[in-house]
């Protein structure tokens, strides 16, 4: 690259993060502030990471930023929402050589809903793809994760996550009492995943293979009893995933994911977790199912609201024969010890400290030490 | 400039803040009379307990931060009035009706021990908890499943009024010292800000 091209990129960038901080600005001129709907909220986040993992995709030891998360929900009518969520951040999994130093403004969501009732809501846009429970509980919200980073594998797919986080497509979501508790379900399909430079890409600009991804999620949450406040439940999607290397189609593969996960707050205690079983084949070819499995675990305890020790503990075993992973570049097993306090300084800020030992040698990666400080604020 | 920008953002909510303060006071009478729901089903408003002092402030169940500071908070409350023999009631108004309930007030009590009888853990029509909240100035907004907002009490005293105010910068004030006590019995209107 010339520096006239460097420089010219890098003047690029600045001015969309400027045009875009300033369109925020311009949001919030207390003219229109007393429109119900127009405030901003948001995240932001900078952390400390110590690794001993050498040439990492995700960088190097030393100081970062997070990202700066900027979330507008409007209620238009009583039938109409809207929800708008905008992360400025630097992208970490960008392939070798790749990576401008630059930070990029993503449109993590942006989902217009229809209200049909208390209990149903359908959704047009890009959303957070319900599966789990991580994906749509905590979102791009740090401040609000008890870790200063998600469970690897379910991290988003510009971090190395080996799952369709985003969806651009339709979802019906709602939840409706039912004996001691209520259900809770959620439907959707959308344009199909497909790899990009050895990242899961969910295809903003129309779905050009035509690919439809299709999946749910159905759960139960109790709210009463020795059980109560568990929502537990399971979730399956599929999709044809192709691999592109410079335009041209690698390899296909029929992605089909089954799991379960429950989440469960019994007093000042939070246990969570979640399984994925992939059972996935070449789409062209008559061949064997590859299977992999991907799972955590997470308990924490909460003092005086302020103070909470955690462990979760991951564990990813997935086939390198299997096109899906095979291509991409979080695709690789893993197995991930973590322990760590958050400290809610004030109710706008934590303060993280994780300490993990992750072990990739498996297939032929590194086994390294993590060690990462975060400070969190929401507004 | 950036810096700036983004501080501007934030800047530009401070008139609403101011406004909303001032309105505060005017709007309690009103506020004191919306209708509630109360753990044995009954309904109930804030009124019932005119003439007595009040210790209010908002929560939800399934809040983990900000509520069980704000309960812990309220039990160290409880004791100093306690020791100063100091006779209060507590109410807790639910800023998710969508979710609690009598039912739900009543599991989380007795999970966390709050089995006191001068203890009322109240849920509203979304409807009159935005307003409440509005009103008395318990800002909160929405990320999807989760209600963020900030740590609140407020003492209102015999005479239905506001007498003190808890926020973070004066999380550990006791507004049952000797004088408190006293000011709070007589009505004081003052600002603990």
């Amino acid at each position: 690259m010339s520096i006239r091209m460097f420089l010219d990129q890098t003047f690029r960038a600045r001015r969309a993060v400027a045009a875009f901080l300033f369109g925020s600005f311009l949001i919030q001129t207390p003219a229109k502030a007393d429109i119900e709907g127009l405030t901003l909220h948001g995240f932001a986040d900078t952390y400390y990471t110590s690794t001993t993992e050498q040439n990492s995709p995700s960088g190097n030891s030393g100081f970062r930023l997070g990202s700066l998360d900027l979330y507008i929900a409007p209620t238009l009518t009583d039938h109409i929402r809207a929800l708008m969520e905008d992360v400025v951040e630097f992208d970490d999994w960008y392939p070798p050589g790749a990576y401008n130093g630059q930070p990029s403004i993503d449109i993590e969501r942006l989902q217009l809903g229809y209200v049909v009732s208390n209990d149903l809501t359908i959704w047009i846009g890009r959303f957070h793809t319900p599966y789990g429970y991580w994906n749509t509980a905590y979102h791009h919200g740090a401040q609000l994760q008890p870790t200063v980073q998600r469970p690897q594998f379910v991290a988003f797919e510009d971090h190395g996550g080996i799952l369709p986080a985003h969806m651009d497509g339709m979802w019906a979501s709602g939840r409706d009492s039912i004996g001691p508790g209520r259900i809770t379900y959620d439907v959707y399909f959308g344009n199909g995943q497909r790899i990009l430079d050895g990242a899961l890409d969910m295809q903003n600009e129309g779905n050009s293979d035509s690919h439809t991804a299709i999946g749910g999620r159905f759960g139960y949450e109790f709210r009463d009893g020795v059980l109560d406040s568990l929502w537990i439940g399971v979730h399956a999607f599929q999709e044809q995933v192709d691999n592109f290397v410079h335009g041209v189609v690698t390899a296909r593969t029929d992605v089909q994911v089954t799991g379960g996960f429950f989440h469960w707050t019994p007093g000042d205690w939070e246990l969570m977790s979640e399984y994925y079983g992939f059972d996935n084949r070449a789409h062209d070819e008559a061949g064997p199912r590859h299977s992999s499995t991907a799972w955590y675990a997470e308990a924490d305890y909460t003092f005086y609201g302020r103070i909470t020790p955690l462990a979760r503990v991951e564990r990813d075993s997935l086939s390198q024969t299997d096109g899906y992973f095979q291509y991409l570049q979080g695709g690789k097993s893993y197995t991930r010890d973590l322990i760590g306090v958050r400290y809610d300084l004030t109710p706008q800020t934590a303060l993280k400290l994780d300490g993990d030992h992750t072990d990739a040698t498996r297939n032929g990666g590194q086994a390294y030490h993590e060690l990462h400080f975060q400070v969190a604020v929401r507004f | 400039m950036l810096s700036l920008l983004s501080l501007g953002c934030w800047a530009s909510a401070y008139p609403r803040v101011a406004y909303a303060a001032a309105q505060a006071r005017e709007e309690l009478p009103a506020a004191m009379t919306f209708d509630w729901t109360d753990e044995q089903g009954a309904t109930t408003q804030l009124s019932r307990w005119h003439g007595k002092t009040l210790l209010v402030t908002m929560a939800y169940s399934t809040c983990r931060q900000v509520c069980s500071f704000t309960l812990h908070q309220l039990e160290e409350l409880q004791k100093s009035a306690d020791r100063v023999g100091s006779p209060i009631e507590v109410v807790v108004i639910s800023y998710d009706p969508n979710v609690d309930g009598p039912v739900t007030w009543s599991i989380y009590r007795r999970h966390h021990h709050l089995d006191r009888a001068n203890w009322h853990f109240l849920t509203g029509s979304v409807a009159n908890t935005r307003q409440f909240a509005a009103a008395l100035e318990f800002p909160y907004w929405r990320y999807d499943e989760h209600l963020v907002h900030d740590f609140k009490i407020l003492l209102i005293g015999p005479d239905g009024g506001i007498a003190k105010i808890l926020t973070w910068a004066t999380r550990n004030d006791d507004f049952f010292t000797e004088t408190a006590a006293n000011d709070a019995s007589a009505g004081v209107q003052g600002r603990n800000q």
